[in-house]
Protein backbone atom coordinates (compact mmCIF):
# COMPACT_ATOMS: atom_id res chain seq x y z
CA UNK A 1 0.00 0.00 0.00
CA UNK A 2 1.30 3.10 -0.95
CA UNK A 3 0.08 6.29 1.13
CA UNK A 4 1.54 9.36 -0.39
CA UNK A 5 -0.27 12.08 -1.87
CA UNK A 6 0.95 15.73 -3.54
CA UNK A 7 -1.65 18.62 -2.23
CA UNK A 8 -0.95 21.69 -2.63
CA UNK A 9 -1.36 25.29 -3.05
CA UNK A 10 1.40 27.61 -3.97
CA UNK A 11 3.49 29.45 -6.71
CA UNK A 12 3.53 27.19 -9.67
CA UNK A 13 7.44 28.14 -9.61
CA UNK A 14 7.47 26.44 -6.05
CA UNK A 15 6.09 23.48 -6.57
CA UNK A 16 8.58 21.06 -5.58
CA UNK A 17 8.04 23.09 -2.18
CA UNK A 18 5.09 22.14 -1.27
CA UNK A 19 3.21 19.82 1.19
CA UNK A 20 4.35 16.11 0.71
CA UNK A 21 1.97 13.86 2.71
CA UNK A 22 3.85 10.94 3.49
CA UNK A 23 2.72 8.44 6.48
CA UNK A 24 4.88 6.13 8.53
CA UNK A 25 6.07 3.18 6.55
CA UNK A 26 6.44 4.46 3.43
CA UNK A 27 9.73 3.68 1.77
CA UNK A 28 12.05 6.26 0.51
CA UNK A 29 12.06 5.42 -3.04
CA UNK A 30 7.90 5.76 -3.05
CA UNK A 31 8.97 9.51 -2.13
CA UNK A 32 11.91 9.64 -4.57
CA UNK A 33 8.73 8.10 -7.02
CA UNK A 34 5.90 10.35 -6.01
CA UNK A 35 8.31 13.49 -6.42
CA UNK A 36 9.58 12.41 -10.15
CA UNK A 37 5.86 11.87 -10.64
CA UNK A 38 4.49 15.48 -9.70
CA UNK A 39 7.95 16.97 -11.26
CA UNK A 40 7.63 15.49 -14.73
CA UNK A 41 4.12 15.49 -14.91
CA UNK A 42 2.70 18.47 -13.37
CA UNK A 43 5.93 20.63 -13.89
CA UNK A 44 7.77 19.98 -17.36
CA UNK A 45 4.18 18.26 -18.85
CA UNK A 46 1.81 20.94 -17.64
CA UNK A 47 3.05 24.09 -15.70
CA UNK A 48 6.35 24.84 -17.47
CA UNK A 49 5.12 23.93 -20.66
CA UNK A 50 3.44 27.28 -22.42
CA UNK A 51 1.23 25.49 -25.69
CA UNK A 52 -0.18 23.48 -22.51
CA UNK A 53 -1.31 26.71 -20.55
CA UNK A 54 -2.74 28.04 -23.63
CA UNK A 55 -4.64 24.78 -24.20
CA UNK A 56 -6.30 24.93 -21.06
CA UNK A 57 -6.99 28.63 -21.33
CA UNK A 58 -8.82 27.62 -24.54
CA UNK A 59 -11.21 25.38 -22.52
CA UNK A 60 -11.87 27.90 -19.64
CA UNK A 61 -9.38 27.07 -17.20
CA UNK A 62 -6.55 28.78 -15.62
CA UNK A 63 -3.97 25.75 -14.83
CA UNK A 64 -1.64 28.16 -12.89
CA UNK A 65 -4.59 29.36 -11.00
CA UNK A 66 -5.95 26.23 -10.01
CA UNK A 67 -3.03 24.78 -8.61
CA UNK A 68 -2.08 28.42 -6.72
CA UNK A 69 -5.03 29.33 -5.44
CA UNK A 70 -8.12 26.72 -5.52
CA UNK A 71 -5.32 23.71 -5.14
CA UNK A 72 -5.64 20.51 -5.82
CA UNK A 73 -4.91 16.97 -4.14
CA UNK A 74 -3.61 13.83 -6.36
CA UNK A 75 -3.47 10.45 -4.59
CA UNK A 76 -2.78 6.94 -5.37
CA UNK A 77 -6.22 5.06 -4.72
CA UNK A 78 -4.85 2.55 -2.52
CA UNK A 79 -5.20 5.32 0.04
CA UNK A 80 -8.51 5.03 0.39
CA UNK A 81 -8.04 1.46 1.93
CA UNK A 82 -6.25 3.41 5.07
CA UNK A 83 -6.89 3.53 8.36
CA UNK A 84 -5.55 6.96 8.85
CA UNK A 85 -8.33 9.51 10.49
CA UNK A 86 -10.92 10.97 7.47
CA UNK A 87 -9.03 14.52 8.38
CA UNK A 88 -5.96 13.30 7.60
CA UNK A 89 -6.89 11.01 4.22
CA UNK A 90 -9.25 14.74 3.67
CA UNK A 91 -11.78 11.56 2.31
CA UNK A 92 -15.33 11.85 4.75
CA UNK A 93 -16.37 8.45 5.15
CA UNK A 94 -18.64 7.92 2.33
CA UNK A 95 -15.82 9.48 -0.02
CA UNK A 96 -13.66 6.66 1.86
CA UNK A 97 -16.96 3.84 0.96
CA UNK A 98 -16.42 5.03 -2.77
CA UNK A 99 -13.62 4.86 -3.58
CA UNK A 100 -12.79 1.46 -1.94
CA UNK A 101 -15.83 0.05 -3.90
CA UNK A 102 -14.94 1.48 -7.42
CA UNK A 103 -11.08 0.15 -6.45
CA UNK A 104 -12.15 -2.89 -5.06
CA UNK A 105 -14.15 -4.05 -8.34
CA UNK A 106 -12.63 -2.01 -11.01
CA UNK A 107 -8.94 -2.55 -11.58
CA UNK A 108 -8.84 -1.04 -15.05
CA UNK A 109 -10.85 2.60 -13.73
CA UNK A 110 -7.38 4.71 -14.07
CA UNK A 111 -8.73 7.70 -12.02
CA UNK A 112 -11.43 9.68 -10.42
CA UNK A 113 -11.76 13.14 -10.34
CA UNK A 114 -14.03 14.60 -7.79
CA UNK A 115 -14.96 16.69 -5.19
CA UNK A 116 -18.09 17.85 -3.32
CA UNK A 117 -21.33 19.73 -4.99
CA UNK A 118 -23.91 21.56 -3.19
CA UNK A 119 -26.98 19.87 -2.11
CA UNK A 120 -25.22 17.07 -2.13
CA UNK A 121 -23.17 14.44 0.80
CA UNK A 122 -19.64 15.36 0.73
CA UNK A 123 -17.32 12.91 -0.48
CA UNK A 124 -13.70 15.32 0.85
CA UNK A 125 -13.64 17.61 3.85
CA UNK A 126 -11.83 20.00 2.24
CA UNK A 127 -13.79 21.13 -0.30
CA UNK A 128 -11.09 21.39 -3.31
CA UNK A 129 -10.47 18.77 -6.30
CA UNK A 130 -9.34 15.61 -5.73
CA UNK A 131 -7.57 13.29 -8.41
CA UNK A 132 -7.21 9.99 -7.36
CA UNK A 133 -5.08 7.18 -9.15
CA UNK A 134 -5.24 3.76 -10.17
CA UNK A 135 -2.06 1.51 -10.77
CA UNK A 136 -3.39 1.25 -14.55
CA UNK A 137 -2.87 4.88 -14.72
CA UNK A 138 0.70 3.81 -15.13
CA UNK A 139 0.36 1.23 -17.47
CA UNK A 140 2.93 2.16 -21.06
CA UNK A 141 -0.19 0.26 -22.82
CA UNK A 142 -2.53 2.65 -22.04
CA UNK A 143 -2.17 4.55 -25.42
CA UNK A 144 0.07 2.44 -26.88
CA UNK A 145 2.91 1.27 -25.98
CA UNK A 146 4.54 4.54 -25.00
CA UNK A 147 6.59 5.29 -21.60
CA UNK A 148 4.79 5.49 -17.88
CA UNK A 149 5.36 8.91 -17.39
CA UNK A 150 3.61 10.16 -20.92
CA UNK A 151 0.56 7.86 -19.99
CA UNK A 152 0.53 9.12 -16.34
CA UNK A 153 0.41 12.56 -18.54
CA UNK A 154 -2.70 11.37 -21.02
CA UNK A 155 -4.53 10.28 -17.88
CA UNK A 156 -3.60 13.93 -15.64
CA UNK A 157 -4.63 15.68 -18.55
CA UNK A 158 -8.60 14.61 -18.74
CA UNK A 159 -8.60 14.43 -15.03
CA UNK A 160 -7.03 18.24 -14.72
CA UNK A 161 -10.02 19.51 -16.83
CA UNK A 162 -12.67 18.28 -14.41
CA UNK A 163 -10.46 19.27 -11.25
CA UNK A 164 -10.65 22.75 -12.97
CA UNK A 165 -14.76 22.43 -13.02
CA UNK A 166 -15.60 20.76 -16.19
CA UNK A 167 -17.76 17.59 -15.30
CA UNK A 168 -17.70 14.54 -18.05
CA UNK A 169 -20.91 13.08 -19.86
CA UNK A 170 -20.58 10.08 -17.75
CA UNK A 171 -22.10 7.86 -20.80
CA UNK A 172 -18.61 8.14 -23.30
CA UNK A 173 -15.78 6.78 -22.58
CA UNK A 174 -13.85 9.70 -23.56
CA UNK A 175 -15.81 12.08 -22.02
CA UNK A 176 -14.51 15.19 -23.24
CA UNK A 177 -15.16 14.23 -26.54
CA UNK A 178 -17.93 17.01 -26.83
CA UNK A 179 -14.90 19.97 -26.07
CA UNK A 180 -13.94 19.23 -29.98
CA UNK A 181 -10.95 20.12 -31.14
CA UNK A 182 -10.67 22.46 -27.30
CA UNK A 183 -9.93 18.72 -26.16
CA UNK A 184 -7.90 17.73 -28.62
CA UNK A 185 -5.39 20.55 -27.98
CA UNK A 186 -5.43 19.86 -24.36
CA UNK A 187 -4.11 16.26 -25.15
CA UNK A 188 -1.89 17.43 -28.01
CA UNK A 189 -0.23 20.30 -25.89
CA UNK A 190 -0.01 18.65 -22.74
CA UNK A 191 -0.33 14.97 -23.33
CA UNK A 192 1.87 14.30 -26.61
CA UNK A 193 -1.33 12.71 -28.14
CA UNK A 194 -2.14 13.63 -31.01
CA UNK B 1 8.53 -29.79 -52.23
CA UNK B 2 9.42 -29.66 -49.05
CA UNK B 3 6.12 -28.33 -47.50
CA UNK B 4 3.98 -31.27 -49.53
CA UNK B 5 6.63 -33.83 -47.91
CA UNK B 6 6.29 -32.60 -44.57
CA UNK B 7 2.33 -32.11 -44.32
CA UNK B 8 2.43 -36.01 -45.39
CA UNK B 9 4.35 -37.14 -42.65
CA UNK B 10 2.31 -34.43 -40.37
CA UNK B 11 -0.74 -36.54 -41.41
CA UNK B 12 0.91 -39.75 -40.99
CA UNK B 13 1.43 -38.36 -37.38
CA UNK B 14 -2.47 -36.83 -36.92
CA UNK B 15 -3.25 -40.63 -38.48
CA UNK B 16 -1.55 -42.24 -35.46
CA UNK B 17 -3.64 -39.87 -33.06
CA UNK B 18 -5.94 -42.01 -30.97
CA UNK B 19 -9.72 -40.65 -31.29
CA UNK B 20 -9.66 -40.04 -26.98
CA UNK B 21 -6.71 -37.76 -27.72
CA UNK B 22 -8.27 -36.23 -31.00
CA UNK B 23 -11.32 -35.46 -28.70
CA UNK B 24 -9.62 -33.98 -25.61
CA UNK B 25 -7.84 -31.66 -27.84
CA UNK B 26 -10.74 -30.41 -29.31
CA UNK B 27 -12.52 -30.16 -25.78
CA UNK B 28 -9.62 -28.25 -24.88
CA UNK B 29 -10.00 -25.79 -27.34
CA UNK B 30 -13.16 -25.12 -27.49
CA UNK B 31 -13.42 -24.51 -23.48
CA UNK B 32 -10.58 -22.62 -23.70
CA UNK B 33 -12.12 -20.07 -26.20
CA UNK B 34 -14.97 -20.44 -24.48
CA UNK B 35 -13.25 -19.23 -21.35
CA UNK B 36 -11.62 -16.75 -23.14
CA UNK B 37 -15.25 -15.30 -24.31
CA UNK B 38 -16.57 -15.32 -20.46
CA UNK B 39 -13.79 -13.21 -19.52
CA UNK B 40 -14.01 -10.52 -22.67
CA UNK B 41 -17.62 -10.45 -21.69
CA UNK B 42 -17.22 -10.17 -18.36
CA UNK B 43 -15.08 -6.93 -19.12
CA UNK B 44 -17.71 -5.50 -20.80
CA UNK B 45 -20.04 -5.84 -18.40
CA UNK B 46 -17.83 -4.94 -15.82
CA UNK B 47 -17.00 -1.55 -17.90
CA UNK B 48 -20.85 -0.63 -17.86
CA UNK B 49 -20.52 -1.37 -14.24
CA UNK B 50 -18.02 1.25 -13.53
CA UNK B 51 -19.78 3.77 -15.54
CA UNK B 52 -23.14 2.95 -14.04
CA UNK B 53 -21.52 3.06 -10.70
CA UNK B 54 -20.03 6.46 -11.34
CA UNK B 55 -23.59 7.78 -12.13
CA UNK B 56 -24.30 6.72 -8.85
CA UNK B 57 -21.70 8.54 -6.75
CA UNK B 58 -22.59 12.33 -6.87
CA UNK B 59 -19.08 13.68 -5.95
CA UNK B 60 -17.51 11.99 -8.88
CA UNK B 61 -16.70 14.11 -11.76
CA UNK B 62 -15.51 11.70 -14.00
CA UNK B 63 -13.51 8.41 -14.41
CA UNK B 64 -10.49 7.52 -16.83
CA UNK B 65 -11.20 3.68 -18.12
CA UNK B 66 -8.01 2.11 -18.98
CA UNK B 67 -9.01 -1.03 -21.59
CA UNK B 68 -5.90 -3.00 -22.15
CA UNK B 69 -6.93 -5.89 -20.00
CA UNK B 70 -10.04 -5.74 -22.28
CA UNK B 71 -7.87 -5.76 -25.26
CA UNK B 72 -5.33 -8.55 -24.24
CA UNK B 73 -8.78 -10.66 -23.55
CA UNK B 74 -9.81 -9.85 -27.15
CA UNK B 75 -6.77 -10.07 -28.82
CA UNK B 76 -6.35 -13.79 -26.83
CA UNK B 77 -9.79 -14.64 -27.63
CA UNK B 78 -9.36 -14.01 -31.57
CA UNK B 79 -6.41 -15.69 -31.72
CA UNK B 80 -7.89 -18.90 -29.77
CA UNK B 81 -10.96 -18.61 -31.54
CA UNK B 82 -8.73 -18.69 -35.19
CA UNK B 83 -7.12 -21.89 -33.58
CA UNK B 84 -10.07 -23.40 -32.71
CA UNK B 85 -11.30 -23.42 -35.81
CA UNK B 86 -8.53 -24.82 -37.91
CA UNK B 87 -7.37 -27.39 -35.35
CA UNK B 88 -11.06 -28.89 -35.21
CA UNK B 89 -10.75 -30.87 -38.61
CA UNK B 90 -7.63 -31.93 -37.30
CA UNK B 91 -6.14 -31.76 -41.02
CA UNK B 92 -1.89 -31.37 -41.35
CA UNK B 93 -1.80 -27.31 -42.94
CA UNK B 94 -4.87 -26.65 -40.75
CA UNK B 95 -2.09 -27.96 -37.79
CA UNK B 96 0.17 -25.33 -38.60
CA UNK B 97 -1.98 -22.51 -39.33
CA UNK B 98 -3.08 -23.26 -35.88
CA UNK B 99 0.61 -23.47 -34.22
CA UNK B 100 0.69 -20.14 -35.56
CA UNK B 101 -2.34 -18.82 -33.60
CA UNK B 102 -1.53 -20.03 -30.06
CA UNK B 103 2.15 -18.44 -30.72
CA UNK B 104 0.18 -15.35 -31.63
CA UNK B 105 -2.09 -16.30 -28.43
CA UNK B 106 1.73 -16.91 -26.46
CA UNK B 107 3.00 -13.60 -27.55
CA UNK B 108 0.10 -11.59 -26.46
CA UNK B 109 0.14 -12.99 -22.76
CA UNK B 110 4.37 -12.61 -23.02
CA UNK B 111 3.16 -8.66 -23.85
CA UNK B 112 1.17 -8.54 -20.82
CA UNK B 113 3.34 -9.90 -18.30
CA UNK B 114 6.17 -7.25 -19.71
CA UNK B 115 3.57 -4.64 -19.42
CA UNK B 116 2.61 -5.89 -16.03
CA UNK B 117 5.99 -5.20 -14.74
CA UNK B 118 6.02 -1.98 -16.44
CA UNK B 119 3.41 -0.92 -14.94
CA UNK B 120 4.63 -2.11 -11.41
CA UNK B 121 8.02 -0.04 -11.90
CA UNK B 122 6.17 3.09 -13.41
CA UNK B 123 3.62 3.03 -10.40
CA UNK B 124 7.31 3.02 -8.24
CA UNK B 125 5.21 -0.20 -6.66
CA UNK B 126 6.50 -3.69 -5.35
CA UNK B 127 3.52 -5.44 -5.85
CA UNK B 128 0.84 -5.51 -8.08
CA UNK B 129 -2.48 -4.68 -6.48
CA UNK B 130 -5.51 -7.69 -6.68
CA UNK B 131 -6.39 -8.84 -9.60
CA UNK B 132 -2.88 -9.71 -10.36
CA UNK B 133 -2.80 -13.76 -10.62
CA UNK B 134 0.80 -14.95 -11.61
CA UNK B 135 1.84 -11.36 -12.27
CA UNK B 136 -0.27 -9.90 -14.77
CA UNK B 137 -2.18 -7.31 -14.07
CA UNK B 138 -6.08 -6.91 -13.88
CA UNK B 139 -5.76 -11.19 -14.34
CA UNK B 140 -8.09 -13.60 -12.46
CA UNK B 141 -6.98 -17.16 -11.90
CA UNK B 142 -9.29 -18.15 -14.63
CA UNK B 143 -6.73 -16.17 -16.94
CA UNK B 144 -3.99 -18.34 -15.64
CA UNK B 145 -6.01 -21.50 -16.24
CA UNK B 146 -6.39 -20.25 -19.75
CA UNK B 147 -2.52 -19.69 -20.10
CA UNK B 148 -2.32 -23.16 -18.84
CA UNK B 149 -4.66 -25.07 -21.45
CA UNK B 150 -3.44 -22.80 -24.22
CA UNK B 151 0.30 -23.88 -23.44
CA UNK B 152 -0.68 -27.61 -23.41
CA UNK B 153 -2.55 -27.09 -27.04
CA UNK B 154 0.92 -25.71 -27.83
CA UNK B 155 3.26 -28.18 -26.84
CA UNK B 156 0.42 -30.99 -28.40
CA UNK B 157 0.69 -29.20 -31.96
CA UNK B 158 4.59 -29.35 -31.50
CA UNK B 159 4.80 -32.46 -30.38
CA UNK B 160 3.16 -33.45 -33.82
CA UNK B 161 5.38 -31.23 -35.75
CA UNK B 162 8.31 -32.52 -33.75
CA UNK B 163 7.40 -36.04 -34.74
CA UNK B 164 6.65 -35.38 -38.57
CA UNK B 165 10.32 -33.68 -38.48
CA UNK B 166 11.57 -36.73 -37.07
CA UNK B 167 9.85 -38.87 -38.87
CA UNK B 168 12.69 -40.78 -41.28
CA UNK B 169 12.68 -39.86 -44.90
CA UNK B 170 11.35 -42.82 -45.56
CA UNK B 171 8.16 -40.68 -46.84
CA UNK B 172 9.95 -39.28 -49.08
CA UNK B 173 10.86 -42.19 -51.00
CA UNK B 174 7.53 -43.69 -50.31
CA UNK B 175 7.59 -45.36 -53.97
CA UNK B 176 4.97 -47.92 -52.62
CA UNK B 177 2.30 -45.23 -51.87
CA UNK B 178 3.35 -43.35 -54.79
CA UNK B 179 3.82 -46.24 -57.07
CA UNK B 180 7.01 -45.50 -58.71
CA UNK B 181 8.93 -48.84 -59.23
CA UNK B 182 11.55 -50.13 -56.98
CA UNK B 183 15.20 -50.64 -58.48
CA UNK B 184 17.01 -53.84 -57.80
CA UNK B 185 20.67 -52.64 -57.91
CA UNK B 186 21.68 -56.18 -57.13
Amino acid sequence: MQYYSFRGRGYPGRLQSWNWYGYSGDSLAMGLFWKKLVRVSLLDGFLNNPDCLSAFRGVGIDLEDLLTNTGLVIRLIDLAFSTYSNNALTLTSYGQQTLQTAYRDHASAAAFTGTNFIGHRPAVTDGIPHIFLNTSAFNPSYVGGRTGEEALRITLAPELIHAGGIPGDHTKTEDLRDLGERYTDVMKSCAGRT
Amino acid sequence: MYLRDLTSRITAGLDSVGSLERDLIRVLAVAVTALNASLYIADLVQEQQLYKLLSEYDWVWSVAYNPTVQHFHLRILAALLFSTIFIWSLKARRLIISLLALQIVGIEYLKWYLDSVSTKENAGIERLPEPSAAGFYGASNWDVVSLVIAALLFIWHLKILIQALRTPASGRGNNAISGAPEINTT
